[in-house]
């Protein structure tokens, strides 16, 4: 259902603005709107200019806000892959939660910030270690010698480039050298060339010259020697990556223990904002203010009696009637009894109703476990699925959504547990083994089954097209009103049809229904034009689409008996019962997730369809 | 002969819906995944995009069962 909404005015001397505003956001029912633009558009109406103090700090909270924003996305992969974390139930103030922020800002910074630079240090040594390593041993064997000098290079072993720089060498140095190689892989080999320090220049520049690359190493350590380089680079990638893991386990821990306190004091900063904000959109005169805003029709007496009792003869409250422009912005909130509620999940999740028109909820929750239930139907997956979905519900009761998905397919396989009594299936065609009698046994008769989940079609689509005219009605629109009553004429003539085709109504029925088909198309072309026949033919197709039902059912059942008949074949038992489990498993898994799917799909596509008018502006009350 | 071509129609029935699925759904599927990174919150509608062209495949498992269930 949705809640019938109310639109209110406030006005009041702008003296009292904070202390109404207060009054407001402490009630928390208000959904503020912006004024009407006929007020706008008054001589003497402007906007609410905010005070110097408020505009500083609505300028700390969004600073806090923007750091609370950065320090969240840094901790939340290490919060979400955590197992262990604390939840410190403490009342929170802005100022404690403006602290918290600040403090956790300020660690996560400093820790990430090493983090990146430990991590860029790693990798430009990574980029030396596998050559380092190679040259390692023979700077090793080089005597220290203030005379001598060594440059280390690398070489394409295809560009055979060697020879011609040992001869080059040779030119330079008439043998005063000395020129150690080590292969790195296939197709490099690093050399080391130990030379008297006098042809230092010469060397270096015939290796520019032939375009040989030198080792250069990283600037930090440019001044050092190479062999001291070179113990540091392959000591520093050794320990680099464990002082990386010490600061993650460090920032990991503070996840853990600070991710709930920091979240909790961002959306406190985050409502402060919400508050000074919303008394900047204000407008006002001179010396009063006006408020505008939607609640609940149900909330309307007690608002009104906190505001009249608070600020009696100096602030007006009016109850303001809704324009028919206004229809589509009006604020959207559902309300089912409890055991329908978990259902506005699936609603929410494709589109919140327009205002006015109909909450699919209650029947989605009466469709929706009947679908799922005759598609899975099967005692023994069904139980499974129960189960599970206690676990979950328990497992997660303190979140809404995950609570409310385990209600939703308790129900479901609660129905599929009854349609697997009707059907007489036990994981598959288990259950006569164990005395369970089919009622129906759908395996053998599919024709049947398809024919039955037709005529369900039918039904739930004929329910669709009713609830669409009534909703066309309210909403003053006779050309859909029209134009869904001849649809609805239209499947109930198939159906008449089909009964003359099977016998159970006498075939001279038959010329009165080819008429009325053809006097409705006509009609429906006359109502909606060009497109009518092709939505005559998506309303057959809508039908037929009950289909599915027969066929996930039957695949569900043929996999079902197709594992149990392989978890016989082995000689070994034991053997057999793991092939079962294995295979029974798989289904399982296919079992509910198809069902879901297919019903989803059903209820969004074919049911939804004939009335649903999505686009729904969500509710959102400012306050706490 | 008659029975294998029979399951060779059935067969062709199922089979030709399904490739004829699956093009569809993999040109829907890669634009929904799209949309989404984009605006998470259109998953709901991109799903129901993505199942539409099921239709075709469960009409072509409906005939392939009548076919494969009409009395000879």
């Amino acid at each position: 259902m949705i809640l019938k909404m109310s639109k209110v005015s406030i006005i009041g001397p702008k003296k009292s603005l904070h202390e109404v505003m207060d009054t407001v956001y402490r009630a928390g029912v208000l959904h503020v709107e912006s004024a009407p633009d006929l007020v706008k558009g008054t001589p003497f109406v402007d906007k609410v200019a905010l005070t110097i103090e408020q505009k500083k700090e609505l300028a700390e909270l969004e600073r806090l806000s923007s750091i609370a924003r950065k320090t969240i996305n840094i901790l939340s992969p290490r919060f979400l892959m955590s197992a262990e974390t604390t939840v410190k139930q403490t009342a929170l103030s802005i100022e404690k939660a403006k602290a918290t922020i600040e403090k956790a800002g300020n660690t996560v910074e400093g820790l990430n910030s090493d983090i990146r630079k430990l991590e860029q240090q790693l990798l430009l040594y990574r980029r030396y270690e596998k050559v380092l390593t190679a040259l390692y041993p023979l700077i090793e064997i080089i005597p220290e010698s203030a005379f001598m000098d060594y440059t280390g290079i690398t070489l394409y072993k295809k560009e055979a480039t060697l020879p011609l720089l040992e001869d080059a060498l040779q030119g330079i140095t008439y043998g005063r050298h000395e020129l150690f190689k080590k292969d790195i892989d296939r197709e490099t080999t690093a050399c080391i060339v130990v030379y008297p320090k006098e042809f230092s220049q010469k060397i270096k520049a015939i290796l520019h010259e032939e375009n040989i690359s030198e080792i250069v190493m990283p600037f930090d350590l440019s001044e050092t020697p190479m062999i001291e380089s070179v113990k540091i680079i392959l000591q520093k990638t050794a320990t680099l990556s464990n002082d990386i893991q010490e600061i993650e386990r460090t920032l990991h821990k503070f996840a853990c223990e600070e991710f709930y306190e920091l979240s909790l004091s961002s959306r406190i900063i985050e409502l402060e904002i919400e508050q000074i904000q919303v008394i900047s959109e204000l407008y006002g005169t001179k010396n009063t203010f006006f408020l505008y805003g939607w609640l609940p029709d149900m909330a309307i007496k007690s608002f009104m009696k906190t505001i009249n009792e608070k600020f009696h003869n100096i602030v007006v409250l009016d109850v303001l009637p809704a324009m028919p422009e206004e229809r589509e912005n009006i604020p959207v909130i559902l309300s089912n009894p409890g055991i329908i509620r978990p259902f506005e999940i699936l609603t929410k999740f494709l589109a919140l109703p327009q205002y006015g028109t109909f909450d699919p909820t209650p029947l989605l929750a009466i469709f929706f476990p009947v679908f799922f239930g005759l598609i899975l139907g099967d005692i023994g997956y069904g139980i499974i699925a129960f189960m599970a979905s206690l676990w979950v519900i328990w497992r997660w009761r303190k979140n809404e959504v995950v609570r409310g998905l385990g209600s939703i397919f308790m129900v479901s396989t609660f129905a599929a547990i009854i349609f697997g009594f009707i059907f007489g299936e036990f994981f598959g065609n288990l259950g006569e083994l164990i005395g369970i009698h089919p009622v129906i046994d759908r395996s053998k008769s599919l024709i049947p089954f398809l024919i039955f989940t037709i005529l369900i079609g039918g039904l739930h689509i004929s329910i669709g097209l009713v609830i669409g005219i009534i909703v066309a009605i309210n909403s003053r629109d006779t050309k859909n009103a029209i134009a869904r009553s001849l649809k609805l004429l239209f499947v109930i003539t198939l159906y008449g049809m089909a009964a003359i085709f099977y016998g159970l109504l006498p075939q001279s029925m038959l010329h009165i229904m080819v008429i009325s088909v053809l006097v409705i198309v006509g009609a429906l072309i006359f109502v909606e034009k060009w497109l009518a026949p092709f939505e005559a033919m998506k309303l057959v197709v809508n039908i037929l689409s009950y289909s599915r039902i027969m066929g996930f059912g039957a695949a569900s059942i043929f996999l079902a008996s197709i594992a149990n008949r392989l978890s016989a074949m082995p000689r070994n038992i034991f053997i057999g019962i793991i092939i079962g489990i294995f295979f029974h498993l798989i289904n399982l898994a296919l079992g509910l997730y198809a069902p879901a799917i297919q019903t989803l799909r059903l209820n969004y596509v074919e049911f939804f369809d004939k009335f649903f008018y999505p686009g729904g502006r969500e509710y959102k009350p400012w306050g706490k | 002969m008659e029975l294998g071509l029979i399951a060779i129609g059935a067969g062709l029935a199922i089979g030709l819906a399904a490739i004829a699925t699956a093009i569809v759904q993999a040109k829907i599927g890669a634009a929904g995944i799209g949309a989404i990174i984009e605006k998470p919150e259109l998953l709901g509608r991109i799903l129901i995009l993505l199942v539409i062209p099921e239709t075709l495949v469960i009409l072509g498992f409906v005939i392939a069962v009548i076919i494969l269930s009409t009395p000879r």
